[in-house]
């Protein structure tokens, strides 16, 4: 095997194997406290993080040359650890990056490892700190911000989640364009992408829906949904397909709001031509002024830019589930 | 321009770099030479001699005083 262990100053760098996981559980707990997931869970830990072909955990770890105990950590999410996806099954998200003190810039070092040493056509990341934000910029990233879009359920009168009134209801919907029906249905199929990282979530219950026209299929969404008091929000999370069909799903996306019994449909994205979201009755909850509540677990009514950096093949559309932002945060209340 | 650089790595960092030996002059000896004030140098540097850095470059001057010397004279020469 070779040696992938790199004396940098005080630290030694190397991937996370089996016989650090602990180490690093317990390194996890002191900056993320004792309920955190990523201190308790190791059966998610393995689902999120676990690479079995090479038996290492998708996190680079350094620790101090003398003590051996942990001072810095990055995570991450390679598009292609959910299998084969061919749009951006190369790129790498990056996840959790902490550096002590003291130990001689290691977060740009720890960045430097992972690039160096894992194939990638890219590398990204969405929420950055500031100080990441900074990094990242320096390093000549990227940097833009998901645009967070949504769609209000026709048939309610009075919203409780989000904070809308009857002057945002204007919309540019393309009426006649979207009477040319695709079919949503449930998706059954056995793509490894949307399987692994989707269906077999150990935490969230996603939905997968195919968006057929004539038996073909033309594109996937995945949401899942989240509430507060029985008031629910539909988070369209992923999508996979060709970017104008969504523009003519406006009717179906209402038959699913009404079926799942949300108040709105909320999507993050970037790289999409507005035009095609506001053909089909997406708003910009930014040009509306429009609140939609980002923190389900607990609920609170912070709203959240999310940021992000990208470098190298820059993907040509990003979403919320794209990264770990669809990982759980704290344990005990996930819902 | 050796004395320049040194001047501002005892600028950022606040140390006295005259009395330091180059060999020492690294992130790991220095304690505010973390990622940020590395920026911070790169920045400076970057104004003062009128250049700008790679990525790959900003990572390697990490290796301290003698390599940030070492690609300054290979991009102003």
């Amino acid at each position: 095997m070779t040696n992938l262990q790199e004396e940098s100053g005080n630290n030694i760098i190397n991937f996370c194997f089996e016989k650090d996981i602990y180490d690093l559980m317990s390194y996890f707990k002191i900056i993320l406290g004792n309920n955190h997931i990523l201190s308790n869970d190791l059966s998610f830990i393995k689902w999120q993080y676990f690479n079995k072909t090479l038996n290492r955990y998708n996190f680079i770890i350094s620790k101090n040359k003398e003590n051996k105990t942990i001072n810095g950590v990055i995570g991450y999410i390679p598009n292609n650890f959910y299998g084969e996806y061919c749009e951006k099954k190369d790129y790498i998200w990056l996840s959790n990056w902490y550096a002590e003190k003291n130990t001689g810039a290691l977060g740009i070092k720890l960045i430097d490892y992972l690039k160096r040493h894992e194939h990638n056509c890219g590398i990204g990341a969405i929420n950055l700190t500031k100080e990441a934000e900074i990094i990242y910029k320096m390093l000549k990233y990227k940097i833009g911000k998901l645009n967070k879009y949504f769609i209000v359920n026709e048939n309610i009168k009075e919203f409780k989640l989000i904070k809308y009134n009857e002057k945002n209801k204007n919309l540019n919907l393309d009426e006649k364009n979207n009477l040319k029906k695709y079919c949503f249905k449930k998706y059954n199929g056995d793509i490894s992408f949307i399987h692994k990282k989707y269906v077999t979530h150990p935490y969230y219950n996603y939905f997968v829906y195919q968006i057929e026209n004539n038996k073909n299929i033309l594109a996937y969404i995945i949401f899942r949904i989240s509430c507060y008091k029985s008031n629910c929000l539909l988070r369209l999370v992923d999508f996979i397909g060709d970017i104008e069909i969504l523009s003519k799903c406006y009717y179906e996306f209402q038959n699913l709001l009404n079926f799942y019994n949300c108040e709105a449909m909320e999507f993050y994205c970037y790289g999409i031509d507005e035009k095609y979201l506001f053909k089909c009755g997406f708003k910009n909850a930014e040009y509306e002024n429009i609140f939609i509540p980002y923190h389900f677990e607990p609920y609170s009514e912070n709203d959240v830019i999310l940021n992000f950096a990208v470098s190298g093949k820059n993907p040509k559309y990003i979403f919320k589930g794209d990264g770990d932002r669809e990982r759980p945060g704290i344990l005990k209340e996930v819902q | 321009m050796e004395n320049e650089i040194k001047k501002l790595i005892g600028k950022i960092f606040d140390i006295d770099v005259l009395n330091i030996s180059e060999d020492k002059i690294v992130p790991d000896n220095i304690e505010k030479w973390d990622s940020m004030g590395h920026l911070n140098l790169i920045t400076s540097l970057e104004e003062d001699f009128s250049i700008e850095f790679e990525p790959e470059e900003i990572v390697e001057m990490l290796n301290g005083f003698k390599e940030i010397v070492k690609i300054i004279n290979q991009k102003i020469n």
